[in-house]
């Protein structure tokens, strides 16, 4: 069975890689779609086959360690982010042996790849025509695809309000609301820290319908969303609403 | 108990790329009861060296590329040196980054494998090599005491 990739992933990923707003408009397609394992598979894709072009003929360990370490030193603020042991191990699985990706974090994956991928492209300077023949080689690799190790492909959709509740026990409880801290965007990468209005730590957090999607608060969330999907992080102060038993998050707002 | 001279001339021969009599002075130091002493002077040879090359007005890619270079060079597997721990530990020399949680090993290991791209980088003189020398002792005898 092949990996059905389409125009709309296709486009999704071209805006990604251009920095083009229309991301969001295509983005919102593929989350009326459910289609976002198949632009996974072709962002797997993507990012094998512009490694490859970038390692031709084979690769030096070194080589690949300054280029995670050049990209990281290029996005500055968002450094920290990538974690570049992660980042180097992803390059190798694709240039070399497949086992160098065994047991890496799904968030930090995504997350390397994603950067790894933009600098990759923007490094070669693709654009145009280029861009288009880069796509579709990518596109013909995902579909080929068997069994593709999948990214893990979070995202912000859901118009339900959350909720969060002080008492674990007492999911009932009448809910407090979810306040906007703040969200910024910078280099292509939506961040929203939101935080309940209380001092402590809330003991649960659940979805506005009560107990049956309540998680332990220790577990919260801080997501952003880069250009299409989410990663998460244990962080203190930042909050978002729980995943759902379907695996994707309820939306703040 | 302050720093020695054998401890001295241990990081002067490991710095100046005299490995066969680094072995020798570090089998010694390794025997000793007391290797506190040595460990503060590379520590203390490790913030000297960071405070030559990096100021806190540092925008943050100059560490990271640092280490890039560092792991490139001295670390081809990719495997000794632990990049984000390497960026911690130099951004904490000049800075309140706090690397309690780093367990002394990885810091350990860090220090000497950093310390010695830092001072390879320079191309000191032997008045040089001494003269840092002399400026870390100074700083370990200073948390020694």
């Amino acid at each position: 069975m092949t990996v059905p990739v389409g125009g709309e992933h296709m486009a999704a990923l071209r805006a990604f890689l251009t920095d083009d707003d229309a991301f969001d408009r295509i983005s919102a397609l593929l989350d009326e779609d459910d289609s976002w394992s198949a632009y996974a598979a072709l962002v797997e894709a993507a990012f094998a086959v512009a490694a490859s072009r970038r390692f031709l003929g084979g690769y030096k360990t070194d080589d690949v360690i300054r280029f995670v370490g050049r990209t990281r030193a290029a996005l500055q603020d968002e450094a920290d982010r990538i974690d570049p042991r992660t980042a180097e191990r992803l390059l190798r699985s694709v240039l070399s042996d497949p086992a160098y990706a065994a047991g890496l974090d799904q968030d930090a994956t995504a997350l390397a790849m994603m950067a790894m991928l933009k600098a990759l492209v923007t490094e070669e300077g693709l654009s145009g025509p280029d861009l288009d023949v880069f796509l579709a080689e990518s596109r013909d690799a995902a579909r080929r695809q068997v069994s593709p190790r999948r990214l893990v492909l979070r995202v912000v959709r859901c118009e339900r309000r959350a909720s969060l509740t002080p008492n674990a026990g007492c999911w009932h409880a009448r809910p407090m609301g979810i306040t906007l801290l703040s969200c910024w965007r910078r280099h292509g990468m939506l961040t929203v820290a939101v935080a309940v209005g209380a001092d402590d730590f809330p003991d649960a957090v659940t979805e506005g319908s009560g107990g049956a999607d309540m998680r332990r608060a220790s577990n919260c969330l801080c997501t952003f969303r880069w250009r299409g999907w989410m990663a998460a992080t244990a962080r203190q102060h930042e909050y978002s609403v729980p995943r759902r038993q379907s695996g994707v998050p309820a939306r703040v707002r | 108990m302050p720093v020695t001279s054998d401890q001295v001339a241990a990081l002067r021969s490991y710095l100046s790329g005299d490995f066969s009599d680094y072995e020798q002075h570090r089998s010694q130091i390794d025997q000793s009861p007391d290797r506190t002493g040595y460990m503060a002077l590379v520590s203390a040879a490790f913030c000297e060296a960071v405070e030559r090359r990096f100021t806190r007005q540092d925008p943050p890619d100059r560490v990271i590329e640092f280490v890039a270079d560092v792991r490139a060079q001295f670390d081809r597997d990719g495997s000794q040196i632990d990049p984000r721990a390497a960026e911690r530990m130099i951004r904490a020399v000049y800075s309140d980054e706090p690397v309690d949680d780093l367990d002394s090993a990885t810091k350990g290991r860090t220090q000497i494998i950093l310390l010695a791209a830092l001072i390879n980088s320079e191309r000191l003189d032997e008045a040089g090599l001494d003269a840092f020398l002399a400026a870390a002792s100074k700083l370990a005898n200073q948390w020694l005491a």
